[in-house]
Parts: structure tokens; sequence; C-alpha cells
């Protein structure tokens, strides 16, 4: 159980010439909701279904709860995988879908996946092509938890739902696995559904990793400085500087500092998990990032 | 997983078997009676003399189900093919359903190869059902026909075989095209081209064929050239038919000694005939009075010129060389062709669960 949830080594996944995903290397401890946040096209999809194993990488390597994704029967039994859209088979009714589960999966709980569709007051008969975004969603999910799984992956389960739905949906998915040793990654192009219910963060912009860490760390490490009359002076030291604006009349300047922030001359303010998030996928032109960089000679 | 396999083909098992039934009800109301007709009336002709009416007169009967049971047993493959074989992933992949499918406790393998398994199963037993309910019924028409292997392809194993390959075939190309529609046309051109290769290639050399010579020999009618058949009993399968010079030149085939089968000839009106590409027997005619041309006429005269050019065509000493397939190896290339078709499922399956596992998506 000391296996990390998620553990990716230089991992990349390339369609004809197209990296989705680049030089991805992260460790995700097991027991975090992680947030996986990031611009349409950044390569979310991609990392959660190279998690479930759905494609294999084009380099690099990935580990989920210590062993090769989709590696045999066992490993597929320990990860829940909610795909975008929530695939569902339209034809099939709703009970049909959990026998399919329960055919499927050794571990699974009917009890559970009944109590959760009678909660959500679906009943069994319905075909899942005629349910609504948020039912499909829902179905999905049960899906997915009925299995008992010990990683839960959620491919933006929230898009196409409203923000009522959306709600909702968290709110559910929070309370269900409440109390169960179970890790969960969820990915959103929105920030405030991570801010709901996620401790953990990775950010992708253009298919590469820009930060990943606890919430409550990061935001701990990042402050926002701001310079009255400061246009064109010289940076801070010994900080990163991750975004940047300036008007006529001050600077602005997203910063992480590892050690304790003490500038003369800059007024310091700590930043919530908008701010964070946004700074960093402002810094979307490779140009400004080391990493990009450093892959053009290796 | 066999449970899934299962749900996701019961919707078209069902209208297969459905259309299965439907025919099977239709082939064992009216086949007893044939079979009564043939027993009763067509087997014993010879015995009257008059064979040809009466087995025209048979021929006849029950056209449009005897059409029905020819399209079916040509169509059926393909459709298993086309309908259970090419959405079998390409739909999965086309709707995205492969990720609810390969994210259950069963590894990709294991699924591709269940719903392979159970879908080629399905199809052997419906289409063996179809081909030895068609078999059955069409046995007095074929006997009547004499022509066992005129249908080698729609009796007996052969079709089953077909349908196992075209689901495979189907599957396997859905698996690498990714679209239901694309899969599917290329199904249908994928089998048409194998069926036809099978057919004009592979059946006519899976044993050697027999080869039968004998010399030419033609009866002139009045106004045309009649050619006697040669050794090939009925029921044989003539897979080439040509008629060769001593000198071993090819100058005709089947039964004519032109260059487009017929047979082609002139005769001068200096009593000379001439076979075009053959030979010429000179001053050999009678010629009538009114020049060779002239019309109407006599039996005597058109029984004299008859004589001559079949003496002249007699005289080039030509053979006809025949190979065949005798009727005593129909269910041999049967069993041959059948197997090679199986095989050939067998190994597009076995691409196909690579494909799956390797390949996808």
């Amino acid at each position: 159980m000391s296996d990390a949830a998620l553990e990716t080594t230089g991992l990349g996944k390339r369609y004809l010439r197209y990296w989705a995903l680049d030089q991805c290397t992260l460790c995700v401890p097991r027991g975090h909701v992680v947030g996986l946040v990031g611009p349409n096209g950044a390569g979310k999809s991609t990392l959660l279904n190279l998690a479930a194993g759905l494609i294999a990488p084009s380099e690099g390597s990935i580990k989920v709860l210590g062993e090769r994704p989709a590696r045999d029967a066992t490993q597929l039994a320990r990860v829940g995988f909610v795909p975008q859209d929530a695939a569902l088979y339209p034809w099939f009714t709703i009970e049909d879908h959990l026998r399919l589960g329960a055919h499927c999966n050794p571990r699974w709980d009917a009890t559970a996946a009944h109590a959760r569709l009678a909660e959500l007051g679906l009943s069994p008969r319905h075909r899942a092509g005629k349910l609504s975004g948020g039912q499909r969603a829902q179905l999905s999910l049960t899906i997915a938890l009925a299995k008992r799984p010990e990683l839960l992956l959620l491919d933006e389960p929230v898009a196409s739902l409203d923000p009522l739905a959306r709600r909702e949906f968290l709110g559910l998915l929070m309370s269900t696995v409440a109390g169960r040793d179970v890790s969960i990654v969820l990915s959103s192009h929105l920030v405030s559904d991570i801010e709901r219910v996620c401790d953990y963060l990775i950010v992708l912009v253009d298919s590469r990793v820009r930060v990943a860490g606890e919430i409550e760390e990061l935001l701990a490490v990042h402050h926002r400085l701001v310079g009255l009359g400061h246009s064109g002076e010289a940076a801070p030291a010994n900080q990163t500087i991750i975004a940047a604006s300036e008007t006529d009349r001050q600077r602005t300047l997203i910063v992480r500092s590892d050690g304790p922030v003490v500038e003369s001359g800059w007024e310091i303010e700590s930043i919530d998990l908008e701010d964070l998030v946004l700074a960093y996928m402002g810094q979307g032109a490779a140009r400004l990032d080391p990493i990009a960089t450093s892959r053009a000679a290796p | 997983m066999t449970w899934l396999a299962w749900r996701q083909l019961r919707t078209q098992a069902a209208v297969a078997a459905l259309g299965v039934i439907g025919i099977l009800v239709a082939l064992v109301a009216t086949g007893p009676h044939l079979r009564n007709i043939y027993d009763t009336v067509v087997a014993p002709c010879a015995a009257h003399g008059d064979c040809l009416s009466v087995t025209a007169a048979f021929q006849a009967r029950e056209s449009q189900l005897r059409h029905l049971c020819s399209a079916l047993m040509l169509l059926a493959p393909v459709l298993f093919g086309v309908f259970l074989g090419a959405p079998l992933v390409a739909r999965e992949l086309e709707t995205g359903t492969y990720r609810l499918a390969w994210t259950q406790s069963v590894t990709r393998t294991r699924w591709i190869a269940t719903r392979l398994a159970l879908v080629v199963l399905a199809t052997a037993v419906l289409m063996g059902l179809l081909s030895t309910a068609v078999t059955w019924w069409q046995r007095p028409f074929d006997l009547a026909n004499s022509a066992l292997y005129i249908n080698f392809a729609q009796r007996d194993l052969v079709p089953v075989a077909y349908a196992v390959f075209a689901v495979a075939l189907g599957a396997l190309l859905g698996a690498i095209v990714r679209r239901t529609l694309v899969a599917m046309a290329a199904t249908i051109v994928g089998y048409v081209g194998s069926l036809y290769l099978a057919a004009s290639y592979v059946r006519p050399a899976i044993f050697e064929p027999l080869r039968s010579i004998t010399p030419f020999r033609i009866q002139v009618l009045i106004g045309g050239v009649q050619t006697t058949i040669g050794p090939p009993q009925a029921n044989d399968w003539v897979n080439s038919d040509e008629i060769v010079t001593t000198t071993g030149r090819v100058v005709g085939q089947h039964g004519g000694i032109g260059p487009n089968g017929s047979i082609g000839f002139n005769v001068n009106n200096d009593g000379t005939a001439i076979f075009n590409g053959v030979g010429r027997c000179p001053n050999r005619v009678p010629v009538p009075p009114g020049g060779i041309r002239a019309p109407n006429p006599t039996h005597a005269q058109a029984q004299a010129t008859q004589v001559a050019l079949q003496h002249c065509v007699d005289s080039f000493h030509l053979r006809e060389v025949v190979t065949f397939q005798p009727a005593s190896r129909y269910w041999p290339l049967q069993w041959t062709e059948a197997t090679i078709f199986v095989g050939l499922a067998f190994a597009l399956g076995a691409v196909c669960v690579w494909w799956v596992r390797r390949r996808l998506p």
C-alpha cells in the first residue's frame, strides 16, 4: 500500500507528430483527491486514458497503484474510470449496465450500486440513451464506484452539466467516497470544480505539467508581489516568476518562493487557487518555459 | 464477459435467427412434395425415354423460392460479416463505449476473444442451419440438373466457412479502420474478392485435375456445327477444354475450333472447305449447280456437304484435351475449401486480437 496512486516518469504520448502529453513526471501519493486542471486540449484526457490503460505511452513510463495500467484483470479491478461524456451503451438499460458491471468485475458491489441509483431516482428500466447528461454521468460514476476501486479516475465528469448539476455531482461523489480508502483523480477545465473538492493540484498546459502538489502547500509558497512604480526594474532575487503583468502605474508578479519572502519595495499578498492556476495557465508560450527549451537539446 | 458479449449480440442474432427460421419453414413446407415428385416422376423418366420435357417441367417448379435460396446463400455470409463482424470493434471505437468495456476487470484480450468466439459460434450455427436446409431442399433439383459443381459455393459446408470467414474479416477491418460504415464496405469488397480468388484460382488447383484426351468429333448440321461432348460425365466439373492439333497447337476451346469457341468455316465455290486457323480440305465439298451458296439445297445436297465437312475435320486429326474434377471429388473439395476458409478466419481473428491489444485505440 506504500505505492503511489499515480507515478509517471518522462511520460509522453504522441499522435503522429503531435505530442498530446510530453515529458510528464509526477508522483501522486495515495489518499488524495487530485484535481487535474488545464485548458481544453492540454492533455488531461490523455493522461487519464494512459492511467486507465486505454492508451499506451509513446515514451516514458506510468505506474498506477504500483503497476502498469491494465496489466491484468487484477490491476483493472483496482482502478475505476469515468470516461468523458460518460461512455454508455445507448441501447442498454440502466439494469443492463449494472449487470455488465456485475458480470465483469469480481469485487462488484451490487447492493451499493442499486441503492445509489435508487437514491438518484433512476429507474433500472430506462435506456441509457434516453438519460440526461447528469444522469449519464451519475450512472457512469455508479458503475465505477461499484467496482470498489482503490483509485477512481474521472475525465471531465461534469463538463456537460449545468452549474447546479455540477455541484450536486461533485457533492455526491465526495459524500460517497467519504470514509473509503480511495484516491481520486478528476480533470476539469474549471478551477471552481477543483477548488470545491480537491486537495492536490496538477496543472497541465500545452501537453506539459506546469505545477503539481498539495494545494495547501502550493498556496503557501506562491505569492503575489505588487510593486508600485517598479516598472522596468529587475525582478526580486531567489524567486521564480510564474507570471508578470504591468500597467503604467504598477507591476504585479506571481512568484514561487520556498523560503520566506522579504522584498523591500514590494507589497506581498497571498493568492487563491484560481490566481495560482491562471498564473500557470498564462505561462502558455513555450519560450517562457525552461522545461520546453531543455527538450530541444537533450 | 460472456454475458456482455451475448447482450451485445442478441438483437442481431435474434433478427438473423428469425430470418433463418422463416426460410426454414418455407423449405420444410415445400420440400417433401418436391422430393416426392422427383422420386415418382423425374427419377424414373429414363425408363420412359422422355427425360428432357419431364426434367424441364420439374425445373420450372418453385422458381421463386429457388431464386430466393440462391440469393440467400450468396448474400447470407457477407451479411453476417457486415452486420455482426464489421461493427464488433468499430462501433465501440466510434461511440466511445470501448472506454467502458475496457476499464472493467476484464483484459482486452479476453474481451475481444470472447466476443469474437460468440459471434463466430452464432454465425456458424445459423449459417449451418440455413445451408443444411437449402442443400436438402435443393437436392431434387440438383439431381435433375446433373451439374453437381454448379452450386458448389451454395451447398453443404463451404457457405458456413465463408460466413465464419466474413465475420472475422469484418471484425478485423472494423478494428483497423475504426469506422463502422467504412468497415462494412471494406468487408463486402474483401469478401467478394476472396471468394472470387478462391473460386477461380484455388478451388480448381486444390487437386490436380484429371485429363482426358480424345479425338475431336464434330457433327455438322445444316447451317451449323455441333460438337459432341467429350468423356467427362454428367456432374463432373470441367476446368478447361482445349482443341489441339497434332503438333500441339491450341486451335479452340470448349468444343469449338475458332478463336472464340465457335466453329468458323467457309466453303469456297471450288468446293474447298476452310476451317479458320486450323486447315483446309481442297475440293472435297460437292458444289451444287447453283454455287455453294445457292438457296434451298436439297436434302441430298445438304447431307453430302455434311459428310464432306465431317471428313475434312477428321482429316486434321484434332484432339480434345479436357481437364476436369470428377464428381467423386465433391466432398474432398468441400472439406478442403471449408478448412481453408475456417483457417483464414482463425488467422484473421488472431490478428484482430493482436490489433485490439496492441494497436488500439
